[in-house]
């Protein structure tokens, strides 16, 4: 239980995409030139199993423009380890579907960021027309939750898809995927060259909490916030998960602890959503275990310094805990990771204190 | 709901960079690379590190007058505003410091930074000395130098112990003792409340009960340990059953 290792694996298969989604962090859209072969991502395939990887979430960029994710799916399930597929949902046809769950791939999800004005406001097909991303999106959802395979709805809350989401909730509630996850979107990537308020305010994580917890009252839907919202409230518990599943409480960034990262180029990083910063190495240059095993190239979490702790978190009760939150976002708003001003227990201190 | 014009403000772009991430682009164009897990307090202390050295370099000083135009501009479309991590206090002094450095005879010998930041450390020194009378005591000049380990004092102003800032001072050895052997005796006592739900208790009752319960997914070397499939951004999760 106490060894470190990477349990969980986000991989970004490739960096290709049919959309340019305004907030994508890895600013996909073209394959980049030196993304791992065939062979290599294979063998990456077997590094991952040999380090004792749980399950790897298998994304992009659009996974299903690599022409080899059935085999890199199978080679991984065949290894043990569980496989799920992130994806736009454009091509998530019911043959694609047949040819996951062949290859062992047990769950899929797709990403959907509001009603169908707000979804292909952001999601933007990269070629003239291609139909609405909404449109695909939502019938991906209904031929995977129709097949033998989980089936999971991905949800960047913005600022303009704040609004709709009770409305996005109750869409998703007569299809029935088996979790609706909600996420903050972050400064980074594409997004940080959009022109128009897209992130939505610290304070209005308030508005987020209730929606969130209309959500999970209702309970058609299961509900789960990633490490990217929180933290420390009464409200935690119920937004985080259950207790039984250990996901109860926020406990810090895993990132390089039990999380890994992987681009499409073989960089490897604590976690995908990472800036260029975080690279730890690169499978193409030395052994994926050697990059883990080098536990200081994740000194971020590995060799974590309280000490450096700033502003409000510096003060907070719960920061030898939290650390500040997740760490991209700590980053990525702020420039350091030692401050997040996204969290809704320093919301709501400071509202008190009569501070925004 | 739609974003509103005065969201963004006029004309407005992209994003605009906190000023640690502006002073982080600035190293990283010079050269300079910083790791992603140093502090704000790190990365200014590495900017006049490197304005000390490198003033003098052809095409150095105009770079750094970009840098200090783009900081004095400021106050563009942040994230939030709550992201601009350094005080303005904080930013007026370095925004000094590099105009000094930048004037023909400014050499940077060495930041002023950081002793304009003990100004309000030096003050609470002062008032604790006061409120405590410990000029009062007459032998108090006799007392030792703080230990190593009252260094590691959990007392922190902007990033750095209070302990430290004491040292810095040019306060008499046996008024910085008396000082740090005051603040050591104000250190908050372990908590060890037992608590069982988020809504009735405070945050220290809550904080212990967690650690508690962190003790048995956290390595005693402060590494957590694995946690449960938990969902990561990027990633997808999937509860092990329905609610």
């Amino acid at each position: 239980m106490n060894e470190r290792r990477p349990a969980t694996v986000i991989w970004e298969i490739t960096n290709a995409c049919d959309l340019r989604c305004l907030h994508c962090e890895s600013a996909a859209g073209l394959r980049e030139p030196d993304e791992l072969s065939t062979g290599e991502a294979l063998e990456l395939c077997d590094a991952l199993a040999d380090l004792g990887c749980e399950r790897t979430n298998l994304s992009g960029g659009e996974p299903l423009l690599r022409a080899d994710w059935p085999l890199l799916a199978k080679r991984l399930a065949g290894r043990g380890v569980t496989v799920h597929l992130v994806t736009n949902g454009t091509h998530l046809s019911p043959d694609a579907v047949r040819q996951a769950r062949d290859a062992g791939v047990v769950g899929i999800a797709v990403s959907l960021d509001g009603l169908r004005e707000t979804h292909d406001r952001i999601r933007l097909p990269a070629a003239a027309g291609a139909g609405s991303p909404f449109e695909r999106a939502v019938a991906a959802i209904r031929t995977s939750v129709g097949a033998p395979m989980k089936t999971g709805v991905i949800t960047h809350i913005n600022r303009w898809n704040l609004p709709e989401l009770d409305a996005l909730y109750a869409l998703l509630a007569g299809i029935g995927p088996d979790v609706w996850q909600v996420q903050l979107a972050m400064p980074a990537g594409r997004l940080r060259k959009i022109a128009e308020a897209y992130l939505i305010r610290p304070d209005q994580l308030e508005e987020v909490y209730a929606c969130l917890l209309r959500c999970l009252e209702d309970g058609r839907v299961p509900l789960r916030v990633t490490d990217n919202i929180g933290y420390y409230t009464e409200l935690e518990p119920a937004v985080r998960g259950r207790w039984d599943e250990g996901a109860s409480f926020w406990r810090g960034c895993q990132a390089g602890c039990s999380v890994l990262g992987i681009e499409s180029n073989g960089n490897v990083k604590g976690c995908p959503s990472m800036s260029r910063e975080f690279v730890a190495g690169n499978v193409r240059k030395e052994t994926l275990s050697a990059i883990w095993a080098d536990e200081a190239r994740f000194a971020y979490n590995t060799r974590w310094d309280g000490s450096k702790l700033t502003g409000f978190c510096a003060g907070c009760a719960y920061r030898r805990l939290c650390r500040a939150g997740c760490t991209s976002l700590a980053f990525s708003v702020t420039g350091a990771i030692y401050e997040n001003p996204y969290c809704l227990h320093r919301v709501r201190i400071l509202r008190e204190g009569g501070k925004r | 709901m739609k974003p509103e014009k005065n969201d963004v403000g006029a004309g407005a772009a992209y994003l605009k960079p906190t000023v640690v991430q502006g002073i982080r682009a600035f190293l990283d164009e010079n050269g300079i690379a910083s790791k992603p897990w140093d502090g704000a307090r790190e990365i200014l202390d590495r900017l006049f590190a490197c304005i000390g050295s490198r003033i003098g370099e052809p095409g150095f000083r105009e770079r750094l007058e970009t840098l200090l135009g783009e900081i004095v501009e400021g106050g563009g479309f942040l994230p939030t505003p709550e992201a601009e991590i350094l005080r303005q206090a904080e930013v007026s002094a370095m925004i000094g410091d590099i105009e000094r450095a930048l004037r023909p005879e400014g050499a940077a010998s060495g930041h002023g930074l950081l002793e304009r930041l003990q100004a309000p450390a030096l003050c609470c020194m002062l008032l604790i000395a006061m409120t405590a009378g410990c000029d009062a005591e007459k032998d108090s000049r006799q007392v030792p130098p703080p230990s190593a380990k009252a260094a590691a004092s959990p007392f922190d102003v902007n990033g750095k112990s209070v302990l430290d800032y004491v040292q810095r001072t040019n306060l008499p050895d046996w008024m910085k003792a008396k000082l740090s052997e005051r603040l050591r005796g104000m250190a908050s006592p372990e908590r060890k409340e037992i608590i069982d739900l988020f809504r009735t208790k405070t945050p220290e009752e809550i904080v212990a009960h967690l650690e508690r319960m962190a003790e048995a997914v956290y390595r005693k070397d402060g590494i957590p340990a694995l946690s449960s499939d938990a969902p990561v951004y990027k990633g997808i999760s999937f509860p092990a059953r329905r609610a």
